[in-house]
Formats: C-alpha cells, sequence, structure tokens
C-alpha cells in the first residue's frame, strides 16, 4: 500500500486530505512542519509526500534542501501542493526535487486522489 | 534649468568669463544634488514595488487558505464523504461551493492583475503551436460550455500556426475571451473560435451571438475594474479585471486585442500576436 506524508501547517486542511486520501486506501502520515516532516521521513520512508511550502519553523523548500530527495530517496515522489503561484518559489521547490505543483485553492478531493495516482504512477497504484 | 542671463555692465572679457564658469559650477552642483535625490527615489520605489508585490503574495495566500478550507469541507459533504445528503442540502452546498469558487476567482483575478502591473514582471516565450494551444484551451472549456447547451466550434488550420508566447499566459487570454462568450452568450447558442495567419500576424478571433455591447461602451472595455452594464452582467458578476489583464499580456506580446460589437448582436474579439516566420 503507497505511502503518503502530508506536510501542512492549516490543520483543517491536513485534516482533510487525511480524510480523502485515507478512505482510497493509502497509508497516511500527517505533520505539520518541515521539521516534523525531516524527523518522520526517515522512519516512515513515504512513496509520496504532499508538500506545502510556506510553513513555520522548516518551509517546504528549505525541507527539501535538507532531505535532498534527488540523491537521497529518488524514488519518493514530491507533490508540491501550496496556495503560493509565485513562479521563483515554485522554481525553486523545483530545483530542490519536486515532482509536481499544484495550486491547492482549486483542488477538490476527486481532482486530489487524480493527481496523487498520477504523480505516483502506475507502479504504486492502490489495490 | 533655464540659466539667469544677467547684464554684466563695465566687466572685461575675463571677469564676465569668470562668472560664467561660476554659474555653470552652482548648475552643475545644483545637477549633481538632483541626480543624487533622483537614485534615491528611484531606489525607494523599487523597494516599494517589492513591498507591494510581497504584500499581494502574502494577502492572497491569506486569502486564498480559508477560501480553500471551505472549498475542501464542501466537497467532502458532496462528493460522498458523510451519510447521504437531501437533495434540497446537495442543493445548498451547491450554491455555497458556487459562492466559494467566486471568491477564489477573485483573489485570482487580484493577484494577476497586481503581478501584471509589477516592474519585475517578465513573459517566459516560447516556440508554440497555437492550434494545439486553442484546442487545449477549448477542451478545458467543453464542460462549461455544454452546460449551457453552447457548442465552441474550431476548424483548426491545415498549414502550421506559430508563434512566440508564453504559453501559460496566452491560454489564459484565449479562455478569457471563451469563457466571457460562454457567460454572455444565451443558452443554445454557438460560438466560433477562428485561427489564420497573414504575413505579419497569428490571429485568433472568438466570435459569439451573445448580449453584445453598446457602443459607446467599448473604449471602457479594457480599463481596469470597467463593468460594461448588459443584460447578463448582473447574473455572471466579475471583477473587471480579466480583458484590462488579457490586453495587456497581449501587448506585452506585441500584439493587440480588437473587438467588433453592436448590443444585441454579438461580440467578435480578434487578438493578434506577431507570427514566426
Amino acid at each position: 500500500m503507497p505511502k503518503i506524508l502530508i506536510v501542512e501547517d492549516e490543520r483543517l486542511l491536513n485534516e482533510a486530505y487525511d480524510i480523502v486520501l485515507s478512505r482510497e486506501g493509502y497509508n497516511v502520515e500527517c505533520v505539520f512542519n518541515g521539521e516534523e516532516a525531516l524527523d518522520i521521513f526517515p522512519k516512515f520512508k513515504p512513496n509520496l509526500v504532499l508538500l506545502d511550502l510556506r510553513m513555520p519553523k522548516v518551509d517546504g523548500v528549505e525541507f527539501l534542501k535538507r532531505l535532498k530527495p534527488a540523491e537521497n530517496y529518488p524514488k519518493t515522489k514530491i507533490l508540491v501542493f501550496s496556495n503560493y503561484d509565485d513562479q521563483r518559489e515554485i522554481d525553486e521547490a523545483f530545483r530542490y526535487g519536486a515532482t509536481r505543483y499544484i495550486l491547492k485553492a482549486w483542488s477538490s478531493p476527486t481532482e486530489l486522489i487524480k493527481v496523487v495516482r498520477e504523480t505516483l504512477g502506475a507502479t504504486a497504484k492502490v489495490s | 534649468m533655464a540659466r539667469a542671463k544677467k547684464s554684466i555692465g563695465g566687466k572685461s572679457g575675463y571677469e564676465e568669463l569668470l562668472y560664467e564658469l561660476d554659474v555653470l559650477r552652482t548648475e552643475q552642483q545644483e545637477l549633481s544634488k538632483r541626480a543624487s535625490q533622483l537614485e534615491r527615489s528611484n531606489l525607494r520605489l523599487a523597494e516599494l514595488s517589492q513591498s507591494k508585490d510581497e504584500f499581494i503574495a502574502i494577502a492572497s495566500h491569506q486569502l486564498r487558505t480559508p477560501a480553500t478550507g471551505v472549498k475542501q469541507y464542501i466537497a467532502l459533504l458532496l462528493e460522498g464523504y458523510t451519510e447521504p445528503l437531501t437533495p434540497s442540502q446537495i442543493l445548498f452546498l451547491q450554491k455555497a461551493n458556487q459562492s466559494n469558487d467566486r471568491q477564489l476567482q477573485i483573489i485570482d483575478d487580484l493577484l494577476q492583475v497586481a503581478r501584471i502591473d509589477s516592474s519585475s514582471f517578465r513573459l517566459k516565450t516560447e516556440r508554440a503551436d497555437i492550434s494545439e494551444l486553442v484546442n487545449y484551451t477549448l477542451s478545458e472549456l467543453h464542460e462549461k460550455a455544454e452546460s449551457r447547451r453552447q457548442e465552441l466550434i474550431f476548424k483548426p488550420p491545415k498549414i502550421k500556426v506559430e508563434a512566440l508566447v508564453d504559453i501559460a499566459k496566452f491560454r489564459m487570454v484565449i479562455e478569457n475571451l471563451v469563457e466571457n462568450a460562454i457567460n454572455y452568450s444565451d443558452e443554445g447558442k454557438s460560438i466560433a473560435i477562428k485561427l489564420h495567419r497573414n504575413d505579419d500576424f497569428v490571429v485568433v478571433s472568438v466570435e459569439d451571438q451573445g448580449v453584445g455591447i453598446d457602443s459607446e461602451d467599448l473604449p471602457k472595455l479594457f480599463q481596469k475594474f470597467s463593468r460594461v452594464p448588459n443584460l447578463l452582467s448582473v447574473e455572471v458578476g466579475g471583477t473587471g479585471l480579466g480583458l484590462y489583464w488579457a490586453d495587456k499580456i497581449v501587448k506585452l506580446h506585441g500584439g493587440n486585442i480588437e473587438v467588433r460589437s453592436k448590443a444585441g448582436k454579438g461580440s467578435t474579439f480578434i487578438v493578434k500576436i506577431p507570427r514566426l516566420k
């Protein structure tokens, strides 16, 4: 079963994504900033990280800089899910290992599931 | 600065020259002072512009976040994450969702306009097949047109039509024009999208059979926050920023948008941008 780490500081959104993805059968862990994500990552080893960008303590880009997913975890997909659509920030996230970017304001649960499935690819489909 | 011309009676030529030199020196000092004041003002303006951009980015995020929360939880209800809802509960939630979409759209519009007005705004242009671009844009709008029983008619030209465009921005221009055509046409009316090229330009036109625009309102159409009153404008809503933004984007591509319309007779918006030869 694919494992998804939700990194989102807005508790209501974090909870909503947890409800949606857990019901789809994914194994979900939720944290609220990049620092907690760095802590749990090596133990949980997610297939996909749903990553917000602007968060307290350690933000999304800083999390990617420290984790170095391309070098250390090349199989993990990083789905940036942010309400900031500042191109410089998005470019920076991609430079440090993001796989895909989605503006979360317009994404319904159905769209979230679709994007997660696409990003995980055929090999990680939920049975 | 106009130099004072004084009569210097009784002075020798040498004295006059010294006097002139003195005047020139004073003026030069004054100019240097003004230049450094101007430089400081420019720096201050650049700082203010950057603060404004940062403020807009933060404000839009702060506005988007709670609106996103509302959207997610409405969607959880509508997409079956709870016990079954009654038809009237579904209807009310759909109305709440429409209102929420509207709020998010306003935030997006404000953000887009603030960005394009900022000094740091740049297009990211690349070579693009405009026919493909129009097709892709229309595919995103078919559902909306079908919900109003409207047909989007587009026959791609046989020849390849290419231009240097910022693909994401140019798609949004076409989307904006076609969406306006959908919104301002009655149900069941078709909308024709045409593409061709001439010697210098790629031309995309969007022709509807909608409510049209009164000739006296045409000059206001591309102004910021301008909303032209018509039979559907209250129903459609809007910030009056979409055409302002689209016009600016097309001008940044070296082109322009023309409009031909008469009240009650439909409208045609014609986008021209330089073609790749």
